[in-house]
């Protein structure tokens, strides 16, 4: 719809309006401590590590109900503090809540000492460690994997080179077909996939050559790309609305810590994620080779439940739906969520729903 | 192109010679690199512009469109006008960034970035030598021996482990904390 400038009285009383909402919104902003918008606070411990990467087990919150345990597998493009942003806000804490038994894998601070660390290594080396700890632990051979987003074609892969060890498996936001995007029809969505198909494979490397990974302020900085107007509104229009109400500011708070956390991606496995899956699509084309073997998706036996945003412009739905035509599996289950890439973890309406189709999923399966 | 522009460039792109002027040549190339990436992110900002401009037509073809109607005259207010105008610059800018000329600019952004910081890694890679101190290059080859003898012996526990019992449910592999 459209509407025309305002007269000039109306104008200038909205303007008066805005510098008072300016001037009480910074007074608020000025009594809130780091401490009271600390993130990803559900108690845990380390139970196992291996090079910087350390497996965390969640406290219980009531009576383990639900066998096997979940082993969550976020991506190495933002931090696994997402899943736990807030208490009434937290998957974890809702799985915790229906008597899952949660352990979350942390990848650690990648630096330049870690460019050769490869695809290969999280899913043959870090991410087998973890499900054998697990296994060995909870005396089961097979585990439920959750994975979020990059964790999610790490699970996918792992799940397909190992069936054995994977009772059931979870995606959530997963990129599967790398090309999909172009079916989305959005103007909106999927320029990380546009994008990085106009590069050559030559500037990705040169990159990872350069910087010895692919900084997460240069991921940071180029997510604020796909999103121009929002990212220009964000200082002043969108946080002056957050301002207004001491919850939102609190919530904005939050998620501005996670987004300044973003770790480094480590070269090697940026190099193969983004060539040989973002530019090359060689997953779904079975042409993609991890320790020694080609990825055969058809070997995802498991009953496997896919969960995607609808409104997700980072990884648009057609290139996580893609995977129903690809795995193996009779037990195929999508879930659709409402909201953007992020706003599964952090919207209060989307949590309720995840968690909860999630563990009934999971107990039909158990 | 001024003389010195001239003179610069046909010094760092001349054939290089043995022993003389190595170090100038590639002060020089630096130079040079960074000023093609300034123009490059010059191009870039220009795209951007240009979907600027367009979105400047056409909100102020609407807003004179919907004056016409005084009722909605009446009850617009100023963040009716700004939403309206932040929805039509998005559709401009998603639109543009869609665009090969943008596209084409975007990747000689990267490709005079990555030649930029690349002539700045040959002259840090020459003052470490100067300095005697080990360089990015001696790093990346000690960083990929390391990882490379990690992944090594892994392999090596791994192939050495007690094999697991037939009935055993039990994973083979040994955690860290039970090595211990």
């Amino acid at each position: 719809m459209s509407a025309p400038l305002p007269d000039v009285a109306a104008l200038t009383q909205q303007i008066e309006r805005a510098r008072q909402q300016f001037a009480n919104s910074g007074k608020l902003l000025s009594q809130i401590k780091e401490d009271e918008v600390r993130i990803a606070t559900t108690p845990k411990h380390k139970v196992f590590g291996i090079d910087k990467v350390t497996l965390h087990r969640y406290e219980p919150l009531v009576k383990t109900r639900l066998r096997p345990p979940v082993l969550i597998a976020y991506g190495l493009v933002g931090r696994y503090t997402m899943i736990d942003l807030q208490e009434d806000r937290s998957l974890v804490r809702n799985l915790l809540a229906q008597g899952v038994d949660v352990y979350v894998v942390d990848w650690g601070d990648p630096n330049r000492a870690d460019r050769w660390v490869t695809f290969d290594d999280y899913v043959g080396e870090y991410i087998d460690a973890c499900v054998d700890h697990i296994r060995a632990a909870a005396g089961v051979d097979k585990i439920n994997l959750l994975g979020i987003c990059e964790g999610g074609t790490f699970s996918l892969c792992y799940a397909a080179l190992n069936p054995h060890k994977v009772k059931n498996l979870v995606l959530t936001i997963t990129p599967v077909d790398f090309h999909a995007d172009q079916d989305d029809g959005r103007s909106d969505h999927g320029f990380v996939n546009l994008w990085l198909r106009s590069m050559e494979p030559s500037h990705v490397q040169r990159v990872i050559d350069s910087f010895g990974h692919i900084p997460g302020k240069l991921m940071g900085a180029i997510f604020s790309n796909l999103t121009p107007v929002r990212s220009m509104t964000k200082y002043n229009l969108d946080m002056l609305g957050a301002l207004e109400d001491e919850d939102k500011l609190r919530n904005f708070l939050r998620m501005e810590q996670w987004l300044a956390d973003r770790p480094n991606h480590t070269g090697e496995a940026a190099r193969q994620f983004f060539v040989n899956l973002y530019q090359h699509n060689e997953l779904v084309k079975g042409e993609f080779e991890l320790c020694g073997r080609k990825v055969d998706l058809r070997e995802v036996k498991m009953p496997v439940l896919n969960v995607y945003a609808k409104e997700d412009h980072i990884v648009p739905p057609p290139t996580s739906r893609a995977l129903g035509k690809f795995v193996g599996t009779k037990d195929y289950s999508e879930l659709q969520l409402p909201g953007g890439h992020v706003g599964m973890f952090v919207s209060s309406k989307s949590q309720g729903i995840v968690g909860k189709t999630l563990v009934d999923w999971l107990k039909k399966r158990q | 192109m001024d003389m010195f522009d001239m003179m610069s460039r046909r010094m760092a792109e001349a054939p290089a010679l043995a022993t003389l002027w190595d170090t100038d040549r590639k002060l020089l190339a630096s130079t040079l690199a960074f000023g093609r990436w300034q123009q490059a992110q010059a191009e870039v900002a220009w795209a951007m512009d240009g979907a600027t401009r367009d979105a400047q037509a056409a909100f102020a073809e609407r807003l004179k469109e919907r004056s016409a109607v005084a009722a909605d005259a009446k009850s617009a207010t100023m963040n009716d006008a700004l939403d309206q105008w932040l929805a039509v610059l998005n559709e401009a800018m998603l639109g543009t960034m869609r665009e090969e000329p943008y596209l084409a600019a975007q990747r000689r952004q990267v490709e005079t970035g990555l030649a930029f910081r690349e002539s700045l890694a040959a002259l840090a890679d020459e003052a470490c030598e100067w300095f005697q101190l080990p360089s990015r290059t001696d790093f990346d080859d000690l960083a990929r021996s390391v990882t490379e003898l990690r992944r090594e012996l892994r392999a090596l526990k791994r192939s050495t482990a007690p094999a697991p019992k037939p009935s055993s449910t039990r994973p083979v592999r040994k955690t860290r904390e039970a090595a211990r």
